[in-house]
C-alpha cells in the first residue's frame, strides 16, 4: 500500500515535469498572407519517376528523362548518396499543369541524410522538368 | 504537535518524491523531446516554422529573407533565369531582371507548401513560389528549405 502511494506520487511527478517543460513559448509563427494553390491527384508519371528514382534503376532514368531533367534530378538529390524512400508530398495545381513534390529520405557517411525535389508535368501527362 | 510531526513525516517524503520524479521527466523531455518530435509518425510531416516564416518574408519583400533566399539558392547567377514564365516576352523580361536583381520588383501571388519531410535532426519544406512580373505574366519557381533541429540551414 505505501509502496504503491509513493509510486503514484512518482509518477505523478515525473508527468508534471514532463508537461511542465514541454510546454514552452511558441516560436512566433508568421501566418501567410498569400493563397495556395490547389492540390490535385498525384500524376501516375510523377509517382512512376519516384518510384525508379526509389529504386535506383539509372538506366530506366536516363532513358525516360531528357539532358536538363536528369542534371535537375542530380541537383536535387546529390545530396543524398544513399537513397533509402522517396516520399509524395504534395501536388499544386500551376493552370493545366502540376507540380508535384517528392522528399528523398536517405543517408551519407555523416549519418541521416534529406532532400527533396520537385516535378512538373504538363497536361498531357509528361514530365517536363524537375529541379 | 504530536498531530504536526505525523502529518510532517507522511508530506515531507512524498513531497521529495512528486519533485524527484518532477526533475526526472524534466530531465527526459530536455533529453529527448528534440528526437521524439523529429519522429513523423509521432507529429506527421507538418511545416516548418522557421521555413515558412523564411518563405512568408521572401515574399513580403523582407530584404533579409529575400537576401538569404537568393544568396543560398543561387539567384543571383543567371540561373535567376531558371523562373519559368508563360511566354518568351515573361522570360525575356525576368532575364532583364538580373541586373536589378536586389530590387526584384516582381508581386506575389501564391505561396504554396508542397510538403515536408525529416530524417533525425534534420527537415526539408518543399515550397511552390508564384509571382508576377510588371508584364502581368506568372512565374513560379520552387524552393527546397532545408532545417536543422527546426532552423532554416539552407535554401535552394
Amino acid at each position: 500500500m505505501r509502496n504503491g502511494v509513493i509510486l503514484l506520487v512518482f509518477l505523478g511527478g515525473l508527468a508534471a515535469g514532463v508537461v511542465v517543460s514541454a510546454i514552452q513559448p511558441p516560436q512566433p509563427e508568421m501566418k501567410s498572407p498569400y493563397p495556395a494553390l490547389g492540390a490535385v491527384p498525384e500524376p501516375s508519371a510523377a509517382a512512376a519517376l519516384a518510384a525508379t528514382v526509389e529504386s535506383g534503376d539509372a538506366g530506366t532514368l536516363a532513358t525516360t528523362l531528357d539532358e536538363e531533367a536528369i542534371r535537375g534530378l542530380g541537383r536535387a538529390i546529390g545530396v543524398v548518396p544513399i537513397i533509402e524512400d522517396v516520399r509524395f508530398a504534395g501536388t499544386a495545381a500551376l493552370g493545366d499543369s502540376v507540380l508535384v513534390g517528392y522528399i528523398v529520405v536517405g543517408s551519407d557517411p555523416q549519418g541521416p541524410s534529406i532532400s527533396g525535389f520537385t516535378v512538373t508535368v504538363d497536361p498531357g501527362g509528361k514530365v517536363v522538368s524537375i529541379r | 504537535m504530536a498531530r504536526l510531526d505525523r502529518v510532517r513525516s507522511i508530506a515531507v517524503p512524498l513531497l521529495t518524491t512528486f519533485v524527484a520524479g518532477a526533475l526526472i521527466g524534466v530531465l527526459i523531455v530536455a533529453s529527448f523531446g528534440p528526437a521524439l518530435t523529429n519522429i513523423p509518425v509521432l507529429t506527421g510531416p507538418r511545416e516548418t516554422t522557421s521555413a515558412r516564416n523564411l518563405m512568408v518574408g521572401f515574399m513580403a519583400g523582407d530584404p533579409r529573407a529575400r537576401g538569404y533566399v537568393i544568396s543560398h539558392s543561387g539567384q543571383d547567377s543567371p540561373q535567376w533565369a531558371l523562373f519559368e514564365t508563360t511566354n518568351a516576352v515573361g522570360n525575356r523580361t525576368l532575364e532583364l531582371k538580373l541586373v536589378e536583381l536586389s530590387n526584384l520588383t516582381l508581386s506575389p501571388e501564391t505561396l504554396t507548401h508542397l510538403g515536408a519531410g525529416s530524417a533525425g535532426p534534420f527537415g526539408t519544406d518543399l515550397y511552390l513560389v508564384q509571382l508576377r512580373d510588371e508584364k502581368g505574366d506568372l512565374v513560379y519557381q520552387p524552393f527546397t528549405v532545408y532545417t536543422s533541429n527546426g532552423q532554416v540551414v539552407d535554401v535552394r
